[in-house]
């Protein structure tokens, strides 16, 4: 995961950028989820804690601009793992107890309890 | 005992995404540069790790299948062809990264496999979790959509939403 002299410098020119994009389309895919009105924005609704989590993805981006800004090479990927995690911890927690959103709870998909004691 | 397998899914779908998302986005970034010094640094940067991250997927959808019957059919079903073509991306990727240092004439062909694999591998993908999002048409855990519904406007978009995150995830994982 490590580069020196050109990559390096190039990848810390693209990162602002990139994640510029990021942002863009993830912004610009919850105003459709809303124009939508996928069954999904009715939960945010129902559980506003829900919002710590973009809020959780905005300390990633907090995290890799320093990064960038001050060179830190770890900082970055750390930051990119953070806003990843607060995705999938948004995605995760608006669909709890959805396995399948809104037919099929985990609950309900899970296998019998001795297979799944099997494998354990 | 279902918590716990819970949790194992969601942590090695977790770790998958985190991992390979490098290695795509590597391969997606792969193709923007024309720099034969800066590709091999790139491919250098993933040579040690990029299957094994890989294996992470082969974990989850065992998991689902063992643990969560239900939904491993039902996701089959609902998405066998983007599966197909998923798989036949991340195989196409791999013989291309191998493949490139041997063939002299045949470099810009592997080159070529090695970006687009990956840029499909991570559309086909962002496309998937769209359509979950927007609901898997099903009675009973029996899927009743069709074969191109994973490919109506929502879930394209989250394709392409997806390869961007991916292609960033790449650079900040290299500085």
């Amino acid at each position: 995961m490590k580069s020196e002299g050109n990559l390096r410098e190039r990848a810390y020119v693209y990162i602002p950028w990139l994640l510029l994009g990021v942002l863009t389309f993830l912004s610009a895919s919850f105003a459709i989820s809303l124009f939508l009105e996928l069954p999904v924005m009715a939960r945010w609704l129902d559980r506003p804690y829900l919002v710590s989590f973009p809020l959780l993805g905005l300390i990633g981006c907090g995290m890799i601009v320093s990064g960038v800004r001050s060179r830190r090479d770890r900082w970055p990927f750390a930051g990119a793992v953070v806003v990843f995690l607060s995705a999938f911890g948004t995605l995760a927690l608006s669909f709890l107890p959805y396995m399948i959103p809104f037919s099929i709870t985990i609950e309900q998909a899970a296998a019998p309890h001795s297979s799944l004691a099997f494998m354990f | 005992m279902i918590t716990f397998w819970t949790a194992i899914l969601a942590l090695t779908l977790a770790l998958y995404v985190i991992l390979d998302g490098l290695d795509l986005g590597v391969g997606i970034l792969f193709g923007t540069t024309r720099n034969l010094e800066i590709k091999r640094q790139m491919l250098n940067s993933i040579t040690p790790v990029w299957d094994g991250n890989e294996t992470w997927l082969v974990l989850t959808a065992a998991i689902l299948f063992g643990a969560f019957p239900v939904v491993y059919s039902l996701v089959l079903s609902a998405f066998y062809l983007p599966i197909i073509i998923l798989l036949a991306a991340l195989i196409f990727r791999g013989v291309a990264f191998e493949f490139r240092g041997k063939s002299k004439r045949l470099r810009w062909f592997w080159d070529e496999g090695f970006s687009y694999g990956s840029l499909i591998a991570s559309f086909v993908q962002g496309a998937a979790v769209g359509a979950i999002i927007e609901g898997i048409p099903n009675v009973e855990g029996r899927f009743t959509g069709t074969a191109f519904g994973w490919l109506t406007p929502f879930p394209c978009f989250a394709g392409s939403a997806f390869v961007s995150d991916i292609a960033s995830s790449a650079r900040r994982g290299w500085s």
